[in-house]
């Protein structure tokens, strides 16, 4: 299978094309069919919670400050001089009143509207300045805190972007009135692997864990880890959206003893209740993991592996090429929570997945020797096998009562494949 | 730590002494001999490794920790590198190479407790991987004396870097 016309993803035999995981030319077409038509996660509103707080990220390939303009308002700002392009933003993060080039003088607002170029009196008299303000992205929204971009006019609405994965994803984010808070900046790290693995590997990846993470899995004293990968509750399920969003929702399997599951604290719980509707609170009851990506490339992990507080992640797996991304990682707790769980959660955060943690350093070697050994003529002759979807296939749980398509068991493929059906209807340029 | 400025540096032979003792330490993680590593620390250990999120020069730049472990926890960490059959980022082992330079060494908050920093360079050479990985930064250590020699109570490493290039710290510092 190449990369033509014929397409990436072989539905009917349940393979997908290596191409799309190593070549730059697919990788230009994402940018093109997918990274500037979607909505994509750019960070969180506390992490800018005054006005003039900026951060600066990337919307697609493309370089932006993610702004709040005012109390209310947050503008994503292409991060690029109109003059002669240099970055308006070199820092990371920071405060500023306004936006300064550094090259010629050009000033804008915080709002990237053209306040001088210095040198106005130079320009013909019918210069429009008023259309010379830094680009910005056409639509931005958040979704409790979750700010998203745009790049494309004629896009849908955040909330229908999100579609059915947005009452899960409220369980998360919005079950307190506080809502939830960024902890620190977050890890940064380049892995060269294509974005689409890590994508994949939180959709829905449960095979992985027993090999992968053996590890942290064989050194769990309490034997969480091992029993919970080995043994999936049979209350488990993938969940998928239309949109291509899912997440993999693994519980207790009966018999396990509950005490040496740490859940959520127990301070917190009479709030989830108040913001939480009875179904959204008995999801959380009893979940050993969730784990998801909302299409294409943020992924949100909450998992209580080992000693520590149970930590709510989100990932951004933002592709630098075919062979390589750039991996930003945040930890979040309850805007409500006491300082001394707050740090905790942090701290057992990225002690099992930050840029050093026990279960991500296996899987960053193994992504990237996927990558380098599939990047050649021969081995791209013969496709990925994602085959453990298929019997599944066209086969959601009828009983499902919460929203999206349900797919028992957990521990198939078919998360993942469905994630590829979607990304190559939009790389054959559909599914706007 | 205490300010160093307000700290007076101890005399050559305990200078000398920490300085041996910060080379010894580095080549046992060179010859990955961890569990000997994890050996020097005290049951309470304080390892911390940071990196920064930059901010313009007018405000101080943000540092924040990757690794942030007590005993437990490091002994988790360092029991994971240490068995071939727990490790696929440590298997095969990456060669290293650690430097220490730039050391200086104080008299602590009491008798028998020191104060040490010191410039690491991590060179690491991933297994099947054409790539270098390079860490750079300042080590903080509190170092207590026992009987048996010099036992670490705390370490932070301040890396120079915002985005790790390596893809991932398996390794110690």
């Amino acid at each position: 299978m190449k990369s033509d016309a014929t397409g990436w993803v072989d539905i009917e035999r349940g393979l997908v094309s290596r191409d799309a995981f190593v070549s730059d030319e697919v990788y230009q077409l994402e940018m093109e069919r997918i990274f500037n038509r979607s909505w994509i996660y750019l960070g969180h509103e506390t992490e800018i919670p005054n006005v003039g707080d900026y951060v600066v990220r990337n919307l697609g390939n493309a370089p932006v400050i993610v702004v709040r303009n005012t109390p209310d308002s947050i503008k994503v700002l292409l991060n690029s001089c109109r003059h002669r392009g240099t970055k308006l933003c070199r820092a990371d993060a920071g405060n500023t009143k306004n936006f300064v080039c550094p090259f010629h003088g050009w000033a804008y607002e915080i709002d990237g509207a053209l306040r001088t170029t210095g040198f106005d009196h130079h320009f013909r008299k019918d210069t429009d300045f008023g259309t010379m303000g830094l680009v910005p992205a056409p639509h931005v929204d958040s979704f409790y805190g979750l700010i998203f971009a745009c790049w494309d006019d004629g896009t849908a609405p955040l909330r229908d972007y999100l579609g059915d994965i947005g009452w899960y994803l409220e369980i998360f984010f919005n079950r307190t009135l506080g809502g939830m808070e960024v902890l620190a900046p977050p890890h940064r790290w380049r892995t060269k692997a294509n974005w689409k693995i890590g994508s994949l590997n939180f959709i829905g990846d449960s095979q992985h864990s027993p090999t992968t993470h053996i590890g942290p899995s064989t050194l769990d004293a309490a034997r969480t880890i091992r029993d919970g990968f080995r043994k999936h509750g049979q209350d488990s399920f993938h969940v998928v959206t239309d949109e291509g969003h899912g997440c993999t929702l693994t519980y207790l399997a009966p018999g396990m003893p509950e005490k040496n599951y740490l859940t959520h604290s127990d301070a917190l719980k009479p709030l989830y209740q108040a913001s939480l509707s009875e179904d959204q609170a008995s999801m959380l009851h009893h979940l050993r993991v969730c784990v998801g990506t909302v299409f294409p490339n943020m992924s949100f992990i909450e998992s209580q592996v080992g000693a520590g507080e149970k930590a709510l992640i989100i990932r951004l797996w933002q592709p630098v090429s075919g062979t390589e991304m750039e991996v930003l990682s945040w930890v979040f707790a309850e805007k409500e929570a006491e300082q001394g769980y707050k740090d905790r959660v942090l701290r057992s955060g990225f002690h099992n997945f930050g840029a050093a943690g026990v279960f991500e350093q296996d899987d960053m070697v193994l992504w990237e020797s996927a990558t380098a050994a599939s990047n050649n003529p021969i081995a791209q002759q013969y496709p990925y096998s994602f085959q453990t979807a298929l019997p599944y296939l066209n086969a959601p749980d009828e009983n499902h009562k919460w929203p999206g398509w349900a797919h028992r068991p957990a521990d198939t493929e078919f998360a993942q494949f469905w994630f590829m059906k979607r990304w190559e209807a939009l790389m054959r340029g559909g599914g706007r | 730590m205490s300010d160093p400025a307000k700290q007076s540096p101890v005399d050559i032979e305990n200078y000398i002494a920490i300085q041996r003792f910060l080379y010894a330490e580095v080549a046992m993680l060179d010859r990955r001999a961890y569990q000997e590593w994890f050996a020097l620390m005290t049951d309470d250990i304080r390892y911390q490794v940071t990196t920064v999120s930059t901010r313009p020069a007018q405000y101080e730049t943000s540092r924040f920790a990757i690794i942030d472990e007590d005993a437990q926890t490091l002994k988790m960490r360092v029991d994971q590198i240490s068995d071939p059959n727990l490790t696929h980022a440590e298997n095969p082992p990456t060669l290293t190479r650690r430097l220490v330079s730039n050391v200086e060494a104080y008299y602590g908050e009491r008798n028998g407790v020191f104060e040490a920093t010191s410039g690491i360079l991590l060179y690491a050479n991933r297994a099947g991987s054409s790539e270098t990985g390079l860490y750079v930064g300042e080590r903080k250590d509190v170092l207590i004396r026992e009987s048996s020699g010099f036992r670490i109570a705390k370490r932070t490493v301040n890396l120079a870097q915002t985005v790790l290039q390596d893809s991932t710290l398996s390794l110690l510092l």
